[in-house]
């Protein structure tokens, strides 16, 4: 798959028990460099266990982690001097203000009287629209303000990797469109790796996802190469006339799964969901078209969303 | 991105230390809790030897403590000090210090700070270096200083250099307690558990000796006794030294349990 200089994540059986209860089993992680890598998978999958994990924060019970080559064990702060992290539910010190904040998690970067401190707070205020708000005690920040907050410290290092734990969770409509946007503007630049349960941003952002599920790796591939591979060939087909004969030729067909029918008035609408999508392709408009009985008013096929192709993976148990 | 700006090159204990010592320092400095602080334990301490040397100079001579009369105002200030002052600084520590940890586990701050390069062992020596510091100002160094003028405002006399020596067996049992609850601190996340512990210990203090006398050479419980004597330059037997090695060896201990068991929480 990658050259191992390409991956900025590698985990071999990454693997965390409590109280006998594996939390993650085996984790086998590629993340590519520079790739906006979407780390899905229902609550209680494992994905925080696993980002815990390679922050140094938990320790594997067994198995092996590197990031940028390091060990996750033995070089964990010379990893997180490399990193940006913003955790699932960021709390900061209430009594500082939004700027402070921000200049202490600087303080671990560059030294105490660095110049380039300050233009790095402004930046990273402005990048988070923080600016009216920098002077203001965390202690009143709402939830969406704590979240652009937690992005704006998660930045101030510009960091080679980006490791952001649910970042859209608790924002508005506009805030997540601003996340996104950020993440957009950062690719090609940083290696972002991200968990998230809003499947409809890492369709659109991400480049390659994985899917976590009861603590296994169940998927992991670019995000077209998923959609394509677990996605059903389901048509959509509306017929006027008399289509009872055609539908029992088709029915009979050993590429057929089902074919469900919605009747309105003289037409129906058919949805077929097919076993062999290369056999569909080839026989099934033509046939509709050799019945004489009915007329196709629309024929389309319908593409699956990531949305569809988790639910499969995770309800169906599949892995690719 | 630079080297340079990866940070400082340490990956070892010190790394992020500074960056913690000032943020901890903060606290007190950017929120005036040391004015607040300051204030409590100044009416706490030598507000309680003021109030009981008042009481005093209202009794008839005849009825008023033996120390007075054999050693005059200013021992009689030495030794209110000194029994106020090992009762109340024990609890002035495990109030100020019992949830510096827990605090931290319990809000996530220790999760994000954590997740910057810092080491665990200079997270937890940030925290105890700023209530070594702060504890020794405030609750060993003022109330010091307070006790001088409170003993000349009623005519007393106290040598300096015994009084400093007195003094530093207060410290090192608020060192002694500071070590002992961030130690604690580690270990659980109930700070009902650590103010609990800690407390209970001292208290064992006044029971534990009557039962087993030979205790009174193991902890620290009787230093403040030996902080009188210190002070006012009494003798003192080679037994007394005991206690006082003992207790700088415990607080050793527990600061190396702390550094231990740090790097083995999981956040």
């Amino acid at each position: 798959m990658n050259n191992r200089n390409d991956l900025v994540i590698s985990t071999d059986n990454l693997t965390k028990t409590y109280d006998g209860v594996q939390a993650l089993k085996s984790l086998d992680l590629k993340v590519p460099r520079n790739s906006i890598f979407g780390f899905l998978g229902p609550n209680g999958a494992g994905k925080s266990t696993a980002i815990r994990l390679m922050l140094g924060l938990i320790k594997p019970t067994s198995g092996a982690g590197s990031i940028f080559g390091l060990d996750i064990v033995n070089n964990s702060s010379a990893i997180r001097k490399r990193i940006g992290y913003l955790p699932q539910n960021p709390r900061f010190y209430s009594y500082m203000t939004a700027r402070e904040v921000l200049r202490f998690t600087a303080g671990f970067f560059l030294p105490e009287k660095d110049n380039s401190i300050n233009e790095r707070v402004e930046d990273v205020l402005s990048l988070t629209g923080l600016q009216d708000k920098a002077d203001r005690t965390v202690n009143g920040f709402s939830g969406g303000e704590l979240q652009r907050l937690g992005i704006a410290q998660a930045q101030v290092n510009n960091p080679e990797l980006l490791i952001l734990d649910e970042p859209a969770a608790s924002l508005d409509p506009i805030g997540r469109r601003d996340v996104l946007d950020v993440m957009r503007a950062l690719k090609g630049r940083t290696t972002i790796f991200y968990s998230t349960h809003i499947l409809d941003d890492v369709e659109r952002v991400s480049d390659t996802v994985g899917i976590l599920n009861r603590g296994e790796l169940v998927a992991l591939a670019p995000i077209e190469e998923l959609l394509r591979a677990k996605s059903s060939a389901i048509y959509d087909v509306l017929i006027q006339g008399d289509s009872s004969r055609v539908k029992s030729e088709i029915e009979a067909q050993p590429w057929v799964s089902s074919v469900d029918t919605v009747r309105t008035g003289g037409t129906a609408k058919w949805s077929l969901t097919a076993t062999d999508e290369v056999s569909a392709e080839k026989n099934f408009l033509r046939m509709l078209l050799l019945d004489e009985n009915i007329i196709v008013k629309e024929f389309t096929r319908r593409r699956d969303g990531l949305e569809d192709v988790f639910m499969r993976i995770v309800e169906g148990g599949s892995n690719v | 991105m630079s080297e340079k700006k990866h940070g400082s090159a340490d990956n070892g204990w010190t790394c992020g230390l500074s960056n913690m010592l000032r943020k901890e320092n903060g606290i007190w400095i950017g929120t005036h809790k040391w004015i607040v602080q300051s204030i409590i334990w100044s009416i706490a301490i030598t507000g309680s030897v003021t109030f009981v040397m008042y009481l005093i100079t209202t009794l008839p001579a005849a009825v008023q403590p033996e120390v007075i009369n054999s050693y005059g105002m200013g021992a009689a200030a030495l030794q209110f000090f000194f029994n106020i002052s090992g009762f109340v600084s024990v609890i002035g520590v495990i109030i100020l210090t019992h949830d510096m940890i827990i605090s931290e586990r319990e809000s996530g701050t220790a999760e994000w700070v954590l997740s910057k390069p810092l080491s665990r062992k200079a997270f937890v020596i940030s925290k105890l270096v700023t209530a070594i510091v702060w504890i020794t100002a405030i609750i060993v160094i003022l109330q010091g200083v307070l006790l001088l003028i409170v003993a000349r405002l009623f005519g007393g006399a106290v040598d300096i250099v015994p009084f400093i020596k007195g003094l530093s067996l207060i410290w090192l049992i608020c060192v002694f307690y500071i070590t002992m609850v961030i130690f604690l601190g580690t270990l659980t996340t109930s700070r009902g558990a650590v103010f609990g512990i800690s407390f209970f210990f001292f208290l064992l203090g006044s029971l534990v000796p009557l039962l087993f006398p030979k205790s009174y050479y193991l902890m620290p419980w009787k230093l403040s006794d030996i902080a009188f004597s210190v002070a006012m330059s009494i003798s003192w037997s080679p037994k007394v030294v005991l206690p006082i090695i003992l207790t700088v060896i415990w607080s050793g201990l527990f600061i190396a349990g702390s550094l231990w068991r740090i790097e083995r929480i999981e956040i």
